[in-house]
């Protein structure tokens, strides 16, 4: 086995961000900044997202408006700071503002008037896809099914075409690769055998036409809890590898209005990312690049460090699946950054020491794939092409697991998710068939089940459909049968017998249990729309997943079968990942942005902590006039 | 003092680029959000590997001419979907406008590529 000890290598870091910091903290003193938005007829907007950025920072803060529409961010430093508040049918207002002492904004937020729909989170929109008839019923099955997996559903369904201009979309997406790279010669049947209904569907519903689509079932906007929590988002720079014409995004997705921002080189590629136990957050970045395989952003000052493999040519290996052991250590894949003959393989990165190891197997086995994961044995799982790694980083040996069933009559079974258990198992998704592949290290062998087919897709397919799909050959694993189940990442209950499947297209849970194998289904509160993507379990056994149709995060609680979602402050997340770190003071939710290129933190306040927060604001200000609860 | 010059280039790009951004007017700004979200996915490069898909959008675009490029979006091509239910006029104008502020060729690799 070839072990290769790399240099770590500090790329760069904006430094004058740093100083600035640095020199502010060093003087600033914190202060309170609240307030109350409320609409133009006096009435409070609940759950209206007010956001905060200090000037000269790449940290911004979001907190919600409460069933008051009151709000209160937790202690910040004095200075310069810019707000912006946004409701899901209301403009956004933004306002700038010095503050030396606590702060009181009253927020009046205006109508949206125009299309409203262009700045809506994606799960909106998929829902009020017209289903009057069964064919439209279809139609909506296969936008959801095909039209997420690779982007949010807010992406396409922002826009407005006619019939034509769909039909061009559609066209165009049919020779993009689930990277984002177009390919004249790629085929996708699914868009290629639906193509006129698809498009006259899409034209119906965001089209020159009044729209077709149902907002009447809209969900609530944030409240209770979830307009409780508050998000630390943190600027990862841009690649600056080549040219750039824009070193900062100006649609990042943080005014709503301006839509669900494009996908190019340099403003995405923030992919996993976990915290460690000394205040930083770590990333995976899954995009080439010159300059970054994974990075470190500073909870406290944003501060930022690149950290790279190289490669030949100039490159840097990229990464893509990253977890956190027991000791707090960052594991993560590296692959290849697009060039040829570099072999993928297992990175090590311990956050106290930041030195940067990678384990590469030896050639008899099969190399490394994308995700990543520590069973309760502290070994370290990681996929293959065709099965899972088993690591033992104690010994620094691999042993190779192959999937049982690796080609088909209709192709190869991709392998995308995995979790490492309790028992010390592997467990690893053959996504684009539903296979779900284990280990049993007892025997050192693998077996696996398949998925069944989700009933409700499958009940509105034509018998032309049927038949049609019998031969299909799916270009890759982000375009699905139709009834797909979409068995995408997993996560495992390290302190419980159970693994949770995200079955993103047809959005529910496969909870499995790790001894009999016995399986079951949780959908999510709407599995049209809402759709898992990752899954982490947390020391109750809550089982917290990144929806990838949306701008939203969910908390499934097996005791008393209840969701919980809550909103992000971004809008073009595409979050591909969710993880969590559980310390004395409380939880933290880890939320890594693909698409625009951020990594979000979210933590807990309970009603008593904010009553507090009030208390401590209104003693401050004399004449503050904060509205009565 | 190579290495000293590599620590250095990143902080004289990003003071480059400020200033570029800042020297753009606000309708420049409104036009380049609505490129980032709308014309990014085709014109823009996807990656450091692969070129953009269409061409790159610059002041040598049909010949620099705002009322032609604003036509050109409102109608379409046959690869490209007509713009206008989405964008008013004055939106697209802002876009034209920022369009005819990019310079050729700013990023390496931005090539046209008339694949389609």
């Amino acid at each position: 086995m070839l072990s290769l000890s790399s240099k770590v290598k500090l790329l760069y870091a904006p430094l004058y961000i740093l100083s600035c910091l640095i020199a502010h903290q060093a003087l600033a003193k914190d202060i309170l900044i609240a307030g109350h938005v409320k609409n133009t007829k006096g009435r409070p907007i609940i759950g209206a997202t007010i956001s905060l950025k200090q000037d000269g920072s790449n940290i911004t803060t979001t907190v919600f408006a409460d069933e008051n529409g009151e709000f209160i961010f937790p202690p910040l430093s004095d200075g310069a700071y810019h707000l912006w508040a946004q409701g899901w049918i209301y403009q956004t207002k933004k306002i700038d503002f010095v503050a030396s002492e606590n702060h009181l904004e009253t927020i009046v937020l205006d109508n949206k008037t125009g299309d409203v729909a262009r700045q809506l989170p994606g799960d909106i929109l998929l829902a009020a896809l017209p289903e009057r008839t069964k064919d439209e019923a279809r139609m909506k099955n296969l936008i959801s099914k095909n039209c997420t997996g690779c982007h949010s559903a807010s992406f396409p369904l922002q826009h407005r075409f006619d019939k034509d201009g769909w039909t061009k979309i559609l066209t165009h997406m049919s020779k993009i690769n689930l990277v984002g790279i177009y390919n004249a010669n790629r085929k996708n049947g699914t868009i290629e055998s639906h193509m006129d209904e698809l498009a006259a569907y899409l034209a119906k519903a965001r089209g020159p036409e009044p729209s077709a689509m149902d907002f009447s079932h809209m969900r609530s906007p944030p409240r209770g809890e979830a307009a409780r929590v508050v998000f630390r988002e943190y600027d990862v720079p841009v690649d600056t590898s080549e040219p750039q014409d824009y070193i900062y995004n100006p649609n990042d997705g943080r005014d709503w209005s301006y839509g669900t921002p494009s996908k190019f080189f340099g403003h995405v590629g923030v992919h996993d990312a976990q915290a460690d136990f000394y205040g930083h957050v770590w990333f995976t970045h899954a995009d080439s690049s010159r300059t970054l395989t994974i990075g470190q952003m500073s909870e406290k000052t944003g501060a930022y460090k690149g950290f790279k493999f190289d490669e030949p040519q100039g490159y840097a290996s990229q990464a893509h699946g990253m977890t956190r052991d027991q000791d707090g250590v960052i594991w993560f894949n590296s692959r290849p950054a697009g060039q040829k003959g570099v072999r993928p393989g297992l990175g090590r990165m311990d956050p106290k020491t930041e030195q940067m190891s990678l384990f590469i197997p030896p050639d008899s086995m099969s190399s490394t794939s994308g995700t990543i994961d520590v069973d309760s044995d502290h070994k370290v799982w990681v996929t293959a092409p065709d099965g899972a790694l088993r690591f033992d980083p104690i010994t620094q040996t691999f042993k190779d697991y192959k999937s049982p069933t690796y080609k088909t009559a209709t192709g190869i079974v991709s392998v995308y998710g995995l979790a490492g258990d309790r028992n010390g198992n592997g467990w690893w998704l053959g996504m684009n068939q539903d296979i779900v592949n284990y280990s049993d290290i007892k025997t050192q062998t693998a077996h696996e089940f398949r998925l069944p087919a989700d009933p409700t897709s499958l009940a509105l397919q034509t018998d032309q459909e049927k038949e049609y799909y019998k031969s299909f050959t799916p270009p890759d694993f982000n375009t699905p049968l139709p009834w797909a189940q979409g068995a995408r990442r997993m996560g495992a209950d390290h302190n419980g017998h159970l693994v949770w499947i995200g079955d993103g297209f047809s959005g529910n849970y496969a909870r499995v249990d790790i001894n009999t194998k016995a399986y079951s289904f949780v959908p999510t509160p709407s599995p049209i729309s809402l759709q898992p993507y990752a899954v982490a379990i947390d020391r109750h056994h809550d089982v917290w997943t990144n929806f990838w149709s949306t701008d939203a995060i969910g908390r499934y609680d097996d005791k008393t079968k209840k969701w919980t979602v809550f909103d992000l402050p971004t809008r073009g997340t595409e979050s591909r990942y969710i993880s969590v770190l559980e310390q004395a003071e409380g939880m933290k939710v880890i939320i890594p942005y693909y698409r625009t290129r951020k990594v979000a933190v979210m933590t807990f306040r309970n009603q008593a902590e904010i009553i507090k927060l009030k208390h401590e604001f209104k003693t401050k200000i004399s004449d503050a006039r904060m509205p009565q609860n | 003092m190579r290495q000293l010059w590599l620590l250095a280039l990143p902080i004289y790009i990003l003071s480059a680029q400020v200033h570029a951004q800042s020297a753009l007017t606000p309708r420049q700004q409104e036009g380049q959000k609505i490129l980032m979200t709308s014309c990014g996915l085709c014109h823009e490069k996807p990656d450091i590997l692969n070129p953009a898909v269409a061409p790159h959008l610059s002041r040598s675009t049909l010949g620099g001419h705002v009322d032609d490029i604003i036509a050109y979006i409102k109608t379409g091509s046959n690869v490209m979907p007509s713009f206008k239910y989405m964008y008013n006029d004055e939106q697209l104008r802002s876009v034209a406008d920022y369009i005819i502020s990019r310079p050729d060729e700013a990023a390496e690799g931005h090539k046209a590529n008339d694949k389609k």
